[in-house]
């Protein structure tokens, strides 16, 4: 696997022994159990709350020292979306039903929307003024009352990935053709740019220097452009789907979860075009899940069979720890402090990991 | 090409796979009646339903999802490998619940390309390692179809009720009691002409025996394929339709090597044609019988049960427009071992 239009070489194999061996059992701080598979689940940008929702519809608002929870609205059919507003501190729920809810950090309701199509992404500004919502083919923005701002025409598809521009006034969406970038600020109802790609893009990630925009597709590729500047790479050749891709704080590396391995690019520079990506082997199946820290270069990636590995893939191909919560792990994250590891499983388990060692 | 398209690990075992049933037919044709009935049968199933034709269904506790057909290409814009979008993002929600469904139907819209959602069940790797596609049945009905059947279409645009039917692994020929005789006669001979492989199973109101038409494992390899490959040599085709079914057995053991390259070569040149196909093969060296499905050029196979004491005979069928019997027949007769 290796970036387009170089020759395809793989890094050489750093582990003789490509199994992950588990350090030992998670031990979470505290457990929380949702009726079925966790879909989504952020912490609040302070730290100290999470909200967490399940594909039974479940949604709640969680304490992070204590995991105590208060229920929210439930969306029958399914939670498909959650997200945090660092700026507001409100949270939002979107579900399969075709709602979008607003809370308070306290729980207490803002305002619930019907937006006649499943939400399957949400996103907050940076500051806080906006949340965009895909709901079904259409993007929808709102101020932080849940009031709509704009409505953007259809698209394609169901748009199936939002990410903000780091400095919060363009908001992409993903959908089968490609990205439409919006700009909320302006009275424009058309997308103030555009990237085309023949595919269906599952998922999206940004890097934080507004550098990179990366998409993981249905395809078994990654597509990676370099904003502003008119370059296009591809990465394809991968054994699966592509839905998990992140970029560190640095926004030097691009993690890409696969089957049995995690690639990571290296887009210092030019970017990994004619590169090879450092590989992380171990897992034996789907990685399901990953998050990078908030400071430093450590990673985790957990996957299917429930085992969660810590790695410095800047320094080392091999894992540094490897814990096994026992069953398939559906979202990772860290809490802003990195003192916490937020892990969800498909049996309805959310989880509170110690980081420090 | 699409041949080594195999899909990595997490493969559920065969019988903890949720079998998907797809409901084609056109608007009118008894579909919503059809699955109302199913719905409120008690049967002991716990059925989901993805609904593409805004919601008549009218059972309370049912779960009943609608859908928004988003057909999406694969691989580079072959037309062969368009899947359904909606269906992926839908159908991986219902499988990642601990509650699961016994089975999952999906209604098509009357006017939906069948192809599209049998490749689905192909091309995703998570779907296919969870879901089976048990069957695809199509409702028709039996007043209005030969109408439809001949509706001439403008250039390059297909008769999306000759594709229902030739996708189909059942027909539901719904409202018989609205023909004579005669005429129910004629459709049925319609229908076999496009189609002569699916069970034709009559009904009024939508009311048909379930089990014929819920767990019918139509995709399931393993499963022995009953069909009789010599239904077409007595039946003439009075209708110029150019989608008909060919079926074709011949005795001997066919050489590996030809037979790949003759497959790969037909679903280079005529895979947009072949809509569906399927076929036990005697394969030299080999003890066991090799059973194949395709859809279009997606084409998955493998060994199955010994032969034993029957007779090595290679059976198979295709479905398709354009096809020349006589072509395939001496195709498949060069790739036998020459003795």
């Amino acid at each position: 696997m290796s970036a387009t239009d170089t020759a395809s070489t793989r890094p050489e194999m750093p582990s003789d022994e490509p199994v992950l061996a588990v350090s030992g059992p998670a031990e979470p701080t505290w457990t929380l159990t949702l009726a079925d598979h966790v879909s989504a689940a952020v912490w609040s940008p302070d730290g100290t709350a999470l909200a967490a929702g399940s594909l039974a519809g479940e949604a709640v608002i969680a304490d992070a020292a204590t995991g105590n929870s208060t229920p929210l609205s439930p969306h029958p059919l399914g939670v498909l979306s959650l997200a945090w507003s660092s700026g507001s501190g409100r949270v939002a729920v979107g579900g399969q039903d075709a709602r979008l809810a607003l809370y308070e950090r306290s729980g207490r309701p803002l305002c619930d929307l019907g937006l006649g199509a499943w939400v399957s992404a949400l996103a907050w500004a940076p500051d806080g003024r906006y949340l965009a919502a895909a709901a079904g083919r259409s993007v929808v923005v709102t101020d932080p009352d849940g009031a709509v701002v704009h409505s953007y025409p259809e698209h394609p598809s169901t748009v199936t990935s939002l990410v903000w521009d780091a400095r919060g006034r363009r908001v992409a969406a993903a959908f089968y053709g490609g990205v439409r970038w919006y700009e909320p600020g302006r009275a424009q109802s058309t997308a103030v740019d555009q990237l085309k790609w023949k595919g269906s893009i599952l998922a999206l990630a940004a890097s934080p220097d507004r550098r990179w925009l990366a998409a993981g597709n249905q395809d078994r590729s990654v597509q990676l452009w370099r904003l502003g500047k008119d370059r296009h790479l591809e990465m394809p050749g991968y054994p699966a789907k592509i839905d998990q891709l992140a970029f560190d704080p640095t926004s030097r590396y691009l993690a890409v979860g696969s089957v049995g391995f995690t690639t990571v690019w290296d887009c210092a520079g030019r970017g990994p075009e004619g590169s090879t990506p450092r590989l992380l082997e171990g897992h034996v199946r789907r990685v399901t899940a990953l998050a990078w820290q908030h400071q430093g270069e450590g990673l985790v990636t957990a996957d299917a069979d429930g085992l969660v590995a810590w790695w410095d893939p800047a320094r080392s191909g091999r894992p540094r720890q490897v814990l096994d919560v026992g069953e398939e792990v559906t979202t990772a994250s860290f809490r802003l402090d990195d003192e916490a590891l937020l892990v969800t499983t498909a049996c309805g388990r959310v989880l509170s990991l110690p980081t420090t060692r | 090409m699409a041949v080594d398209e195999l899909v990595p690990g997490d493969e559920a075992p065969a019988s903890a796979k949720v079998p998907v049933t797809v409901l084609t037919g056109f608007l009118g044709s008894g579909k919503t009646t059809l699955l109302n009935y199913i719905l409120s049968e008690n049967h002991g199933r716990r059925i989901a339903v993805i609904e593409n034709e805004f919601g008549e269904i009218g059972i309370d506790d049912a779960l009943v999802i609608d859908a928004d057909e988003e057909v999406f290409e694969m691989n580079n814009g072959c037309i062969c490998c368009t899947v359904r979008g909606d269906l992926i993002r839908i159908l991986g929600n219902l499988m990642r619940r601990r509650d699961r469904f016994d089975h999952i139907l999906i209604e098509t819209t009357g006017l939906a390309d069948p192809a599209p959602v049998a490749q689905t069940f192909f091309v995703d790797d998570e779907i296919a390692s969870q879901l089976s596609l048990d069957a695809i049945v199509t409702m028709v009905d039996a007043r209005h179809i030969l109408a439809h059947l001949d509706e001439v279409k403008p250039d390059g645009v297909e008769n999306e009720a000759i594709e229902q039917i030739a996708f189909a692994d059942r027909i539901i020929l719904n409202k018989v009691s609205l023909v004579n005789c005669a005429e129910l006669k004629e459709v049925e001979a319609r229908v076999r002409s496009i189609n002569a492989v699916a069970d034709i199973v009559r009904a009024n109101y939508a009311k048909v025996d379930l089990d014929r038409i819920l767990g019918v494992g139509a995709f399931d390899l393993s499963r022995t394929l009953e069909f009789d490959p010599t239904f077409l040599d007595d039946a003439d085709h009075q209708h110029d339709a150019s989608v008909t079914s060919v079926g074709i057995e011949l005795a001997g053991d066919l050489d590996p090597d030809r037979l790949n390259e003759w497959i790969s070569r037909l679903l280079a040149e005529q895979g947009v044609d072949i809509f569906r196909m399927k076929g036990i093969l005697s394969i030299a060296g080999s003890d066991s019988r090799y059973v194949f499905q395709g859809v279009h050029m997606l084409f998955d196979g493998q060994a199955d049960r010994a032969w034993g004491d029957q007779p090595r005979v290679s059976r198979l069928v295709f479905i398709g427009r354009h096809l020349s019997r006589d072509r395939l027949r001496a195709a498949l007769a060069s790739c036998l071992v020459r003795t």
